[in-house]
This record gives structure tokens, sequence and C-alpha cells, in this order.
């Protein structure tokens, strides 16, 4: 059985009082010239990061000039609208295709699978709320 | 095809270290956060907000709210107007998110 390092040890939070506690982190969302700091549930049920249309708008994404898709959830499919953009999280810069949601309005997004999940290893400590994370191209030996 | 305007491949990382928050040095103290004043602030005072800002845009650098608005583009100019440039956006929930079922996507 392997062990894996992990450099990062980071309590879920509770912004408002009726939340659980979330693993929460703060993200930056970079689209060409604009940029915008916003915070994202680590989400492994996510294939990819998910913002809301209004993230993109207000980072000056042109949404027309996206090619439309359909992406599966708890409530059905929706059409999200895939842009590449890079985001930074815990100080680190990855390129990720977001998928920008009319129908996810929530305020904050989603850190998914293809993108998120490949620049970090992921732990989750639900016992403890801890979440556990590593650079996935720097294991800290 | 999706929007491009980079050629990298989704999770790659494009740089090492945000300049703005030496994430190295970050990785060796395990538990300090990365640039966490805002949500550390937010986390502490978010039933304080909901109370008063209840479905507004807020935008917080440092200790405090700097800017409030009814969405996310005049937010940002707000807080831009006022010499903040990256400051931690969200909007504050008209009621809280108790049970987390993601929609489609």
């Amino acid at each position: 059985m392997p062990t894996l390092p992990f450099r990062l040890a980071i309590p879920y939070r509770r912004i408002y009082s009726g939340e659980p506690l979330r693993p929460l982190l703060r993200v930056r969302l970079e689209y060409g010239n604009t940029s915008l700091d916003a915070y994202a549930l680590v989400d492994s049920g996510a294939d990819r990061t998910t913002f809301s249309t209004r993230h993109a708008a207000a980072l000056g994404v042109d949404l027309s000039a996206a090619s439309p898709t359909r992406a599966r959830g708890v409530g059905g499919s929706d059409v999200v609208f895939p842009v590449d953009l890079v985001v930074t999280a815990q100080g680190v810069r990855f390129a990720a295709q977001l998928n920008f949601s009319p129908q996810w309005t929530t305020a904050f997004g989603l850190l998914g699978r293809a993108d998120f999940f490949r620049a970090f290893r992921v732990a989750f400590d639900e016992p403890d709320e801890m979440l556990y994370l590593d650079r996935f191209d720097e294991p800290g030996t | 095809m999706p929007v491009t305007h980079r050629g990298e491949t989704a999770g790659q990382t494009v740089a090492s270290v945000d300049p703005e928050s030496a994430a190295d040095d970050r990785m060796a103290h395990v538990g300090h956060d990365v640039r966490d004043e805002e949500l550390d602030w937010l986390t502490a005072h978010g039933d304080e907000l909901a109370a008063k800002y209840a479905g507004k845009w807020v935008a917080i650098d440092g200790p405090g709210v700097v800017a409030v608005a009814d969405d996310l583009v005049p937010l940002l100019e707000q807080a831009h107007a006022g010499g903040r440039r990256h400051p931690l956006v969200t909007q504050i929930p008209l009621e809280p998110i108790g049970n987390l079922v993601a929609p489609a996507p």
C-alpha cells in the first residue's frame, strides 16, 4: 500500500450558520488580462471545474463564441459553456477548461477532477473535517 | 470547440508560484493558507453579512467589505475604481445552503 505525502492540511470551513463544514478554497480565475478571486468547493463529484455564467461575464468571456455542451447532474442535464482559462489555487496556477453554467447560480464554484485534481493530490478526511493537498508534480517527499 | 486563448492542457501547471503568495514557502507550513485573510474574515463574519447583505454581491479586501452591488460586474467595477485589484468576491445567499446537491451540471 503506497503512502502519499500531503504538505497542506486545510480545515473545512463553515461560512454561514446552518451550513455544514465544507472543503473550500480561495481561487483566482484568469481570462486574458482579467481576473477575479472567488472561493470554491473541492468536489470530487464534479468532472470539471464549474462556475456560474455571472463569473464568465465578469471575466469578459464571450459565451456566444463558446460551443455549448450538455452536462448531467442530479437534477438532469443542462447546457454549459466550456472555456479555457487559468486557475490559481494555493499559489499553484494551472490551466483548466471550466464549465460556465447558467444553472449553477451559487456564488462559489466547484473544483473538479479534470483540472484541480490533476494539479493537486487530494484527500478528504471527513471525520476530522480536513482537506489534505499536495502539488501533484512535486510530491512532498 | 471551447473558447481558447491559451494552449495548455487542463490541469497542467503553467507557473509554479503565484507571486503574491509564495506558495512553496506555504507548502512547508501545514495549515497556513495562501492569501486566506479574506476567506478567514468571511468565515468569521458570514452571519453578520447574511443579516445585512442577503442577496447582494460583496467584495472583501483585508478585514472588511470594500464594495457592495446587485451583481458581480458592477461590484468589480466599484472595487477596481477604489484601487482594489483582487478582492474576494461572493454573493451573500438569501438562506443557508444546508444540503448541497449539485444540479446539472
